[in-house]
């Protein structure tokens, strides 16, 4: 049996060892084929950046300058003042954080450093099966109860639409996030450190605020990050509850209604003939577009470079 | 001796006492009930959105849920024949999009990137590039299908189509599937590789026979989880032209022609629609919860789906 | 002090029949001159300087040696001396990992494995490994022995695959505790019997050598001697070579034995793996040339 398996003298040579070709052919095929799938990703960028390039270029080239500084979101009349929208995305990413922030971070230290298994294993797919809530549900919601029953009895604002709204709305939205990504980092900060510190007689609370915080702050800035750009890009949640509809003048209160830089594009691509409208409306939708992708976007790479430190330490 | 003189009878006195101190942590307890309270905070949100939603919906889903699914959509809300249909439609299509253009893409770019791709600096740039896009907002693909599908290819898609919002949401998605598929192909042991390689297995045998099935529960999780985001998602429908006012055709679920026609509806869609509506007729508030109701029994039952099926497989394996 | 190399050498006194072929027409005392003593075996691998590097880190240099036919060859020394580096050369497991790169000249029966026209794929059909730890795949007792003839193409009917199976794990002495249960997952065995059926798994697509990776390190005594017998009765049919951290496994069970040390390489400040002496078993642990194997297999270092 052994010695018909390789016969040393004369038939074995480098040959024997040649990758059959057929199957090489396969495996190149097959590799080349994953490979090309991978480049898809590449593809979609270059696209969203192309799209977004090619026709906020004519809005940037063709407007007249003077109206995207003025008294507010009129697109249809040619005011396309884009202060309003962003001013209006701050006011709403700011409520949000208000709201998702010490929640979301709570829960976080909650379940990372407090929480039994057993309780953890309960409570962590609820908070997970709210991060798969739709956000046209959110948006519902924030319209439905939190105006009436959180921005006018608290705060006597308006039983409708508000940024008010709209940002509780998009707080609670991101308060899974913040959540999971905080947890994350509080996990990765190794049991050593914990043990270091309670082996000198620190308290669990002073552990984790001293220790366990603070090792995990670059984890920690990255959900923040996160959540803000996640916020800055929410759209339907201010869409529905923001309290403006098609225009908006600019305001700086939270109480009043008016649109943010996503809620400005839905409502001005809405229904089938709003797309192509009058004069600039088509390129202004590229143009507020392309500023809200650069803000998002250096947002997500500052974060994404707080998530590698985070790797890197330990 | 010394020992016992060391601890004196004062100091034994002191240390029963910092010993009881440890049940008077009042900075301690407090600390924790305040995250016990956030904790629970989101969690009371969670069920007060469930219970406002299923309060308003319930008349409509209970006086006449049949109907509601089969009916279309309406002008008045009390007109009996207003029902999501059409939505349904549309939602299923955009699910069928998704899972053949996303899925397939997805998890063969994550084959690629954690058991082919040279770890150089192109491999990073394209990792990186996924992690970016994963973070783009939601709207801002809606104008790329904008501007690629409705408008540039719109002879092929149909321009508002269903066929430009399907392939504007598994774009969408992608990210979501390789990343997810990226961490259940990473979590392969390396022994059942090499174990493989070791009889003889070429690259995409040992692929196809250990990585996958291994791999299979995890891969699994992230396209049910993907799957859920997409037909949750709404924004970019409104702005690839998703209907608004009323729609004329109510297409059957296999009828092919309607993929690429010029007018469609979806369910999330449908409810930004009808509360939009109800600003008039405050009716369709009730139609829009009851529209609530039917997504969210999908995209629920998908999350929970993925969240077990996870749960087990990390417990399985240890 | 009583020196493993004294247990050694009793335990080599103990059974002189199972060396016998190996050693035949020899003279323990001629140390030295032994090799060119007797007929050669003929040799299946033949090493001549070489290198391995991982990136810009030299993990092995200039390593020097033949593997003989249907003998057992084991590799010793103490840990990061690159022994399982230069197992994983035999068969080309170093390709897996990036940046790995192989210098000086590796021949299987006059065949230079590195060759650029040779396939990895290839060498491993010829040369089956046994892991470290038992690795076993998520399937059944029968699937984990049939993979091997299946990815190969080896058997297409089932007949034909069930008396590789059969035939597999009766040369890994399983069939008896494992026939009634084939369909059972592989990871319901016993870590004794999950190597052996793994040492099935490598013989059932008929390898000309085993590769062997401290394969006993994580099984208790028993189910050691078990492996080390097992190897006994199939080293007629395969060439094995061994890497073993265990000096009374390589003097029990090899014909020739490898020493490794490591070194500071000080061109580069940093630790390179070098093969000290080889030389058959009795040789090394009993009469060694070189003073660093003694003080190794005496335990004054290590």
């Amino acid at each position: 049996m052994s010695d018909t398996r390789v016969d040393p003298v004369g038939e074995f040579s480098v040959e024997s060892l040649k990758a059959n070709p057929r199957q090489a052919r396969k495996e190149r095929l097959i590799r080349d084929s994953l490979g090309a799938t991978a480049l898809v990703s590449v593809l979609i960028s270059a696209l969203i950046i192309w799209s977004l390039f090619s026709e906020a270029w004519t809005f940037i080239i063709e407007v007249d300058w003077g109206s995207v500084w003025d008294i507010g979101w009129f697109p249809r009349r040619g005011i396309y003042d884009i202060k309003t929208l962003i001013v209006a995305s701050l006011i709403v990413t700011g409520i949000a954080m208000i709201v998702a922030g010490p929640l979301g971070l709570g829960a976080a230290i909650f379940l990372s450093e407090y929480a039994r298994p057993g309780l953890r294993r309960t409570l962590k797919p609820i908070l997970e099966i709210l991060a798969g809530i739709p956000s046209v549900v959110l948006g519902f919601f924030a319209l439905e109860w939190i105006a009436p029953n959180v921005v006018k009895s608290i705060f006597a604002g308006p039983a409708a639409g508000s940024l008010l709204a709209a940002g509780i709305g998009v707080g609670v939205l991101t308060i899974p996030l913040v959540a999971s990504i905080s947890e994350d980092a509080m996990k990765a900060v190794p049991m050593a450190l914990r043990e270091a510190s309670s082996g000198l007689g620190a308290r669990k609370i002073t552990t984790t605020v001293r220790v366990v915080l603070p090792a995990s702050v670059s984890g920690l800035t990255a959900a923040f990050i996160v959540a803000i750009s996640r916020a800055l890009g929410e759209t339907m949640v201010v869409f529905m509850a923001g309290g403006a509809a098609q225009t908006a003048t600019y305001t700086h209160s939270a109480l009043d209604g008016s649109l943010t830089m996503t809620a400005g594009m839905a409502s001005l691509a809405r229904g089938t003939d709003a797309v192509v409208g009058e004069g600039l409306t088509f390129q202004s939708l590229f143009f507020v577009g392309l500023v809200l992708f650069v803000m998002t976007f250096g947002l997500n790479l500052v974060a994404d470079r707080f998530v590698h430190r985070v790797r890197e330490q330990y | 001796m010394a020992k016992a003189r060391l601890v004196g009878h004062r100091t034994s006195k002191v240390m029963a006492q910092a010993m009881e101190r440890r049940t008077a942590d009042v900075r301690g307890r407090v600390f924790q009930m305040s995250l016990l309270t956030t904790l629970l905070i989101s969690l009371f949100i969670l069920g007060v959105l469930i219970v406002d939603v299923a309060i308003d919906a319930w008349g409509v889903l209970t006086g006449r849920p049949g109907g509601f699914l089969s009916g279309t959509m309406r002008s008045l809300s009390d007109d009996p024949k207003l029902g999501v249909h059409q939505a349904l439609v549309g939602t299923f299509w955009i699910a069928v999009f998704v899972a053949v253009l996303a899925f397939p893409v997805g998890i063969g770019a994550a084959i690629w990137l954690e058991e082919y791709a040279p770890k150089n600096r192109f491999t990073r740039f394209i990792e990186l590039n996924i992690r970016n896009l994963a973070g783009v907002p939601s709207v801002v693909y809606g104008l790329l299908g904008l501007f690629l599908f409705v408008e540039g290819l719109g002879g092929i898609t149909g321009g508002k189509s269903i066929a430009s919002a399907g392939i504007t949401l598994a774009i969408l998605v992608l990210p979501i599937v390789v990343i997810t598929a990226q961490e259940a192909i990473r979590a392969v042991p390396q022994e059942l590789k090499e174990g493989a390689y070791g009889v003889g297995a070429t690259k995409w045998t040992m692929i196809r026979s250990q990585v996958l099935p291994y791999a299979a529960p995890g891969v699994l999780t992230g396209t049910l989880l993907s799957m859920s985001r997409g037909i949750g998602e709404a924004a970019p429908l409104l702005l690839v032209g998703a209907v608004s006012g009323r729609l004329g055709t109510n297409p059957g679920f296999f009828d092919l022609s309607a993929i690429n026609a010029e007018a469609f509806m979806a369910m999330p869609v449908i409810i930004v629609e009808w509360v939009q509506s109800s600003g008039r007729d405050p009716g369709f508030a009730e139609a829009a919860a009851a529209a609530i109701v039917v997504l969210l029994v999908f995209v629920i039952l998908m999350n929970a789906a993925a969240i077990l099926m996870r749960n087990h497989f990390e417990k399985k394996r240890g | 002090m009583e020196t493993v190399a004294d247990s050694t050498r009793a335990m080599l006194v103990d059974k002189p029949e199972q060396d016998a072929s190996a050693t035949v027409g020899l003279d323990i005392g001629l140390i030295g001159q032994a090799a060119s003593l007797g007929p050669e075996p003929d040799s299946v691998f033949e090493v001549e300087n070489l290198d391995v590097y991982y990136g810009s880190f030299r993990a092995v240099q200039g390593a020097t040696f033949t593997v003989y036919k249907h003998e057992i060859t084991a590799m010793i020394g103490p840990s990061g001396c690159g022994k399982t580096t230069v197992l994983r050369c035999f068969n080309r497991m170093n390709d897996l990992i990036p940046g790995a790169r192989v210098e000086g000249r590796l021949d299987f029966h006059s065949v230079p494995i590195y060759d650029p026209r040779v396939d990895p794929v290839e060498v491993r059909r010829r040369i089956g490994m046994v892991f470290q730890k038992p690795n076993p795949f998520p399937k059944s007792i029968y699937d984990n022995i049939a993979f091997g003839p299946r990815v190969t193409g080896m058997a297409k009917k089932k007949g034909d695959l069930d008396a590789i199976v059969e035939q597999s794990l009766n040369r890994a002495a399983l069939w008896d505790e494992v026939k009634d249960r084939l369909k059972d997952s592989a990871l319901g065995l016993s870590g004794g019997q999950q190597q052996r059926l793994c040492i099935a798994r490598a013989v059932a697509v008929d390898p000309d050598v085993l590769l062997m990776d401290e394969p006993c390190s994580a099984l208790d005594p028993i189910a050691t001697t078990r492996i080390e017998d097992l190897m006994q009765e199939i080293k007629n049919d395969y060439t094995i070579v061994i890497v073993t951290h265990n000096m009374q496994q390589a003097a029990r069970i090899s014909n020739r034995t490898a020493f490794f040390t490591a070194q500071i390489d000080s061109t580069a400040d940093q630790r390179c793996g070098l093969l000290v002496e080889y030389d058959r078993t009795e040789t090394i642990f009993s009469n060694p040339s070189d003073e660093r194997t003694e003080n190794y297999v005496t335990g004054r270092f290590g």
